[in-house]
């Protein structure tokens, strides 16, 4: 799930960069150092669109440098319990498969996929169905409802399933 | 205790007179005076006195009293029917008299009558056979009356019915007690089973037993329950069995004892079980883990099912020798414990055993015995008394049921992997597991009203004994429940750590759950994990995210490169468990990883590998972190993963790709590349430039890694903004400073050769054998060979390496040759120098800029270094870094530089190293970045000093000119060897630069390879073929290697900038920068610069040609008449015919440029 939050974070500029970009240089700053990451208690910081507020520049003695408390809006992505989305195949093993949804890595365990799926390595790394109609392999599209997620400092890691109603292959490239 | 027994034989005695009230209404006991009541409750204690007791009491004592009791009870027909059989009790006869005593008492009549109702109300039933329907409805309701509205309430009743149910079924003072009897120890069973026939041989014979029921239990030996109304009954029922001390009489059990008597203790029934897990104490199964296949309480025995340890071998001798006298006696002393397997008899044949296949008495089952061992579905069957067994507390682990399982599926046809899972659960079931439980973990009610309920535990009492569980239904208050008659609870998804088991301390999330299995996948190592769920924990985010684990590796965590203690082993730790880890080492094999298991003691050491490095398979330098493809030859080709680690030459990898080891594989760095980011960019470039400059040691010398270095040289450089500040004064110090940097890195990277020198899709010539004179287009290349792709035959050819001289520079590389690589750009500098050196001259291109970097005036960069002087200041620098560079002082002589052949070649490793090193600081500022000055030229030997130098001042020179000038001098002196005849041959551009060192002066060896075919082939050298910029000739290749050194020779040249604008050059300084004059083409591709002309400045090397026409006015800018100019008379591709002097002279157009007007 996705979320519009105003979080603020703490910028260190050189002094070289006082003068009159000085703003663009620290909304380039914030979000070089922002996007992309993850905050543990807020998700996957997916972008910046905007700083609300570049707050005061305060000098730090003996380094020059300048330290503002910046108030930046963000676009979080946080995978909830429950939640159905689409995902992407990257990887097929016997236990089960690795999807991504963006920048979520979520697994979907081997228990968690319908009966009928049987993995396969014939062909390709895959699952199939008996009536081999539908196949799961990199690359194909799933769509998923999260299970279970682990939050780590670097990484959300998230298990799901696609063994309900509604679930499972929406599309295969090929 | 036997004083409470007294004076409860003193109360009977006491009740006496009222006994005839008693015999009416067996009530009458209960409702008696408080008195009665409070010495009953003394009694409380009974059940357990009893227990314990000996029968240490006097069975004289009250003798009489006891057999006045009995009369009470004694039934005329039951007492002739009982003479018989009791043979050691005189007391009936008493008995009978007393019975005549009770005179007070109800008559006989009375007493009958009462005993005839009760009697047709118990008994009648199962005799009428034609009751009716009604009547028996009717008996029904009469008999269990008491409880209809107990069912009603269980019909409405809700939640709280089952309770108060419970309740109604407790014993009423309406209902028959219960009586303790002594009989002998060992024969309870015995005893019930002699009473049950007693009853039926009497109720057959009209005369039933009175007693309701008699019952043993198993943990109380010595005592026999039985139920009744009266004492009695009981007294009449027991007499006569010989196993029953009749004498001492009955006891009876107090009402509020009565379901304690009969409920059979946890803790009793906990210890040995069918179906449980005992271990061995002794023997050859000490220790091992056994199922209880049959438990006698009574003998104390049990059948234990264990996987066998048989050594056939060992009863094959026994049987030979002695028969079969104890084949299993004493293990034999010395001999090693069998190992436990699976028993099949197929085996135990095959080694000579005899094996009797029979029914087993027991069971009637079908065995095998060996001896007097059993064996069935692959267990031995052992007999073992209690004292020999232990019993398992909890639940043995997973994996040890696993093992044990497996025995029996092995010897099953239909085996089937799915339950033995399923069977450990099932028999482990029947444990009582310890669970440790702690607040607030999820469980789920087992047992009672409330199962199924799932809740939170909220407060853990008596030791983990009890447990207050809140249900998770909103509106609900906690309950407090026994903590066996609640599970741990997890659903899918949920976090979890592992308290106990193998897998001790692992995390992971549930993904599905299975009964008491959870099934993980495991946080580090991406791996299923199945365990029990009363192991597991519930965990928050942040507890992992912490990481505390616990385990024994103190110091080491998860995906830690260590160093194991044997040998020169190193790996990856990819899992802890709680006592081994297991490690990713480099020993593996393209096939397959090498996983060791080790102890905290096997781990040597953490390494801090930071700042290592590998060349990968083009001899690109992969660094920890970039991301690397494999290419082939491995299990994992075509994966790609993030270097995490770099030891000797081996890369561990990390990537979701890789199949479980926390997605680690360690792969040898030579069979991948790096992928993306500036290595790649590196790549390109410096491969391209290498080629050009490289071709001639490359010819010569398989061994260089010209890739590497430049790669190293490209991403490493610190000094890389120097290069690109202006440096105004060449300081001599400085330079030699750099040089030696710069060797001091070459030096490293010279070492490791080995790589690839070939491109794909590069084009090259092939000098030697069946092919010899074919030009192709390398496919692919390897050490020794390469796969050529023929220009003239549809054939793709492999060649060896030795056979491929010269290499023809793609359009696309050259066209990156002139953006201006990092690789190239850091040899210009010593291109620079070249240009300037008076000495040069006529070598000097001063139009060169364009010139490929091999090409260039490289014989003139190299030059400059050459001097002596120039050495001289740099020696001293060098020979702390190169340790070839020693060679360099000495002098030219040696030529480092490493032609084809020449034992320099090393050095030339390291000389280009320098070169590297600006390369990549080239980038950031200098314009000229072409060329390779090095390049050939600097393959001179006498050069290659120069190289070194030359290098390692760069930075200061290519910041210019002012130092250079200084310099010059320096280059005087060599530039006689440009002179050379060597020189002069070497028409052809490329050559000509660089040659004239190597002809001069240098091998001849050296030469040729330098020769045409370099020339020809280096990127560089400006080919025909290679049109830098649109279509025209470049600057550099037109100009000659000689001329090369001479800027001054642009001047009034229209030229084109690598912009696509054109200009004519107003003034070319010394150091290779032009000042243009801005003007404009036409059609007729002739310059038009107007009055207010704007001038920009731009490096020579970077300026090219602009096309010729016939009646161009031209210069010559290379060769022997470079200098001179004419005019243009015909241009057939790339060559011209020009007019000079009123002489016709055939040139190659790049050896021309076209002036803006005569001069």
């Amino acid at each position: 799930m996705f979320y519009r939050l105003i979080l603020y974070k703490d910028v260190e500029l050189h002094p070289r960069f006082f003068g009159p970009n000085m703003r663009d240089t620290l909304k380039a700053k914030v979000t070089a150092e922002v996007e992309g990451t993850v905050s543990g208690k807020y998700g996957f910081i997916a972008a910046v669109p905007d700083v609300v507020d570049y707050g005061r520049g305060i000098i730090r003695e003996g380094t020059g440098f300048a330290t503002f408390r910046v108030k930046y809006l963000c676009i979080v992505m946080r995978p909830v319990k429950g939640e159905v989305m689409d995902c992407v195949v990257t990887s097929v093993n016997k236990v089960g498969f690795f999807a991504e949804a963006g920048p979520l890595n979520i697994f979907v365990s081997n228990h968690l996929i319908p009966e009928d799926f049987e993995f396969n390595t014939t062909d390709d790394t895959q699952f199939v169905t008996t009536d081999a109609s539908t196949r799961i392999r990199q690359g194909t599209e799933v769509r998923v409802r999260i299970v279970g997620t682990r939050t780590d400092l670097t990484e959300i890691f998230c298990v799901a399933t696609i063994k309900e109603d509604f679930l499972g292959v929406v599309g295969d490239p090929t | 205790m036997p004083k409470q027994l007294r004076r409860r034989e003193e109360e009977e005695e006491d009740q006496e007179p009222e006994a005839e009230e008693e015999e009416g209404d067996e009530d009458e006991e209960e409702e008696a005076g408080p008195g009665k009541k409070g010495k009953k409750r003394q009694r409380s204690a009974f059940i357990d006195d009893a227990a314990e007791e000996d029968s240490d009491e006097d069975e004289d004592e009250d003798g009489p009293s006891r057999r006045r009791k009995r009369s009470n009870f004694v039934d005329v027909e039951a007492a002739e029917d009982e003479a018989e059989e009791d043979d050691d009790d005189d007391e009936e006869d008493v008995g009978g008299t007393f019975l005549d005593d009770e005179g007070e008492q109800p008559t006989a009549a009375e007493l009958n009558a009462a005993r005839q109702a009760h009697l047709s109300r118990e008994h009648r039933l199962p005799q009428d056979k034609d009751m009716s329907y009604e009547e028996i409805d009717r008996f029904v309701k009469e008999r269990f009356g008491g409880r209809e509205d107990m069912g009603d309430m269980d019909e409405d009743g809700e939640g709280g019915g089952g309770a108060v149910n419970q309740q109604a079924l407790l014993p009423t003072s309406r209902d028959p007690r219960l009586w303790l009897v002594e009989c002998k120890s060992g024969c309870e069973r015995e005893a019930v089973v002699c009473l049950l026939q007693k009853a039926h041989n009497l109720a057959a014979a009209g005369n039933p037993l009175q007693i309701r029921s008699a019952y043993m239990v198993d943990h109380l030996r010595g005592y026999v329950y039985i139920e009744a109304i009266k004492e009695s009954h009981v007294t009449d029922a027991i007499r006569g069995l010989r196993m029953i001390r009749v004498s001492k009489g009955a006891k009876q059990v107090p009402e509020k004892e009565m379901v304690d008597a009969i409920t059979i203790s946890q803790t009793a029934k906990s210890t040995l079980e069918t179906g449980g897990w005992v271990r061995i104490r002794a023997g050859a199964y000490k220790e091992d883990l056994g199922q209880l296949f049959s438990v006698d309480h009574s003998v104390q025995r049990a059948v234990v099912k264990v996987v066998p340890r048989v050594d056939f071998a060992e009863i094959s001798k026994r049987q030979k020798e002695g028969g079969r006298a104890a084949p299993f006696g004493r293990q034999a002393t010395g001999n090693a414990r069998p190992m436990p397997r699976a028993f099949k008899h197929e085996e135990a044949n095959s080694h000579g055993v005899l094996v009797e296949k029979r029914r087993d008495a027991y069971d009637a089952e079908i065995s095998y015995f060996i001896g007097s061992r059993r064996f069935r579905d692959g267990y031995e069957l052992r007999d073992v008394s209690f004292k020999g067994l232990r019993a398992e507390e909890a639940l043995p682990p997973l994996e040890e049921i696993q093992r044990f399982n497996q025995v029996g599926q092995s010897t099953e046809e239909q085996a089937d992997g799915s339950n033995i899972l399923g069977d450990a659960i099932l028999t482990g079931g029947t444990m009582a597991p310890i669970v440790k439980f702690s607040k607030g973990d999820k469980v789920i009610v087992t047992e009672g009203d409330l199962r199924n309920m799932v809740g939170t535990i909220t407060v853990v009492r008596d030791g983990g004994k009890n447990v207050d569980v809140l249900p998770d239904m909103e509106g609900l208050e906690a309950v407090p429940m026994s903590a066996s008659a609640v599970e741990k609870w997890f659903a899918s998804g949920d976090h979890v750590k592992v308290m106990s088991g193998l897998s001790e301390g692992k995390t992971g999330m549930v993904v599905r759950v299975e009964d008491h299995l959870c099934i993980l996948l495991a946080d580090h190592s991406r791996e299923e994990l199945r365990v029990f769920s009363r192991n597991l924990q519930e965990i928050s985010d942040a507890a992992t995210a912490v990481g505390e684990e616990t385990h024994a590796f103190i110091g080491y965590e998860m995906h830690d490169l260590v160093q194991l203690a044997t040998g020169d082993v190193v790996g990856v730790i990819v899992d802890i468990g709680k006592d081994t880890c297991r490690v990713l080492t480099n020993q593996a094999t393209s096939d397959t990883p090498d996983v060791r298991v080790c102890r905290p003691a096997e781990l040597k050491q953490k390494l801090m590998a930071r700042r290592m490095e590998a060349p990968d398979k083009f001899g690109n330098q992969i660094n920890t972190g970039d991301l690397v493809d494999v290419k082939q030859g491995s299990y994992l080709e075509g994966k790609s993963g993030t270097v995490k680690y770099i030891w000797r030459g081996k890369l561990f990898l990390q990537s979701k790709e890789f199949p479980g080891l926390g997605g680690f594989a360690c792969i040898s760095s030579n069979v991948v590349y790096v992928r993306g980011g500036s290595n790649r960019g590196a790549r390109s470039a410096a491969g391209l430039s290498m080629l050009g400059m490289r071709s001639p040691a490359y010819l010569g010398t398989p061994s260089r890694d010209a890739f590497s270095a430049f790669g190293n040289g490209f991403g490493s450089m610190p000094q890389s903004p120097n290069m690109g500040g202006p440096a105004p004064v060449m300081d001599r110090g400085y330079g030699g400073g750099s040089g030696s940097y710069g060797g001091g890195r070459g030096g490293g990277y010279g070492g490791r050769g080995g790589g690839r020198r070939l491109a794909q899709g590069q084009r090259v010539d092939i000098s030697k054998g069946p092919y010899k004179g074919y030009k192709g287009r390398v496919v692919s290349v390897t050490d020794t060979a390469a796969r050529l792709e023929l220009d003239a035959q549809y054939k793709t050819v492999t060649v060896k390496m030795g056979d491929i001289r010269g290499m023809v520079v793609k359009e696309s590389q050259a066209d990156l040759m002139g953006n201006g690589f990092g690789g190239h750009g850091s040899r210009t500098p010593s291109h620079q120098p070249g240009n300037r050196t008076p000495g040069h001259f006529g070598s000097a291109t001063p139009m060169h800029p364009s010139m490929t970097p091999g090409h260039t005036g490289l014989a003139g960069s190299a030059t400059p270094l050459h001097d002596p002087a120039w050495a001289g200041s740099q020696t001293p620098a060098h020979p702390s870094t190169t340790p070839s560079h020693p060679s360099l002082d000495g002098g030219y002589a040696s030529s480092p530089r490493g032609f084809p052949g020449t034992p320099g070649r090393d050095v030339w490793g390291q000389a280009p190293t320098p070169a590297s090193g600006y390369g990549s600081s080239m980038p950031a500022g200098t314009p000229q970045t072409f060329s390779t000055p090095y390049s050939p030229p600097a393959a001179t030997p006498a050069q290659t000093p120069g190289m070194g130098a030359g290098m390692g001042s760069t930075p200061a020179l290519v910041a210019d000119t002012p130092a250079f000038a200084a310099d010059t001098p320096a280059f005087a002196a060599p530039t006689p060897m440009l002179d050379t005849p060597g020189f002069g041959d070497g028409q052809t551009p490329g050559l000509d630069g660089l040659t004239p060192g190597l002809n001069g002066g240098y091998t001849p060896g050296g030469t040729p390879s330098f020769g045409p075919g370099t020339g020809i082939t280096t990127p560089a050298m400006g080919l025909p073929g290679t049109p830098s910029l649109d279509g025209g000739y470049s600057l550099a290749p037109s100009s000659n290697g000689g001329a090369a050194a001479n800027w001054s020779m642009y001047k009034g040249l229209a030229v084109r900038l690598p912009d696509g604008r054109s200009g004519e050059v107003l003034q070319a300084l010394p150091n290779g920068t032009c000042s243009i004059a801005l003007g404009e083409m036409d059609e007729s591709d002739s310059l038009h610069i107007s009055s207010d002309y704007a001038t920009v400045e731009q490096a020579a090397q970077e300026l090219s040609q602009v096309s010729l026409h016939k009646d161009n006015h031209v210069r010559v800018l290379s060769g022997p008449l470079s200098g001179q100019e004419g005019s243009v008379f015909i241009v057939q591709g790339d060559h011209v015919v020009v007019k000079i002097a009123g002489d016709v002279k055939s040139m190659a157009a790049r050896e021309v440029g076209r002036l803006v007007r005569a001069s």
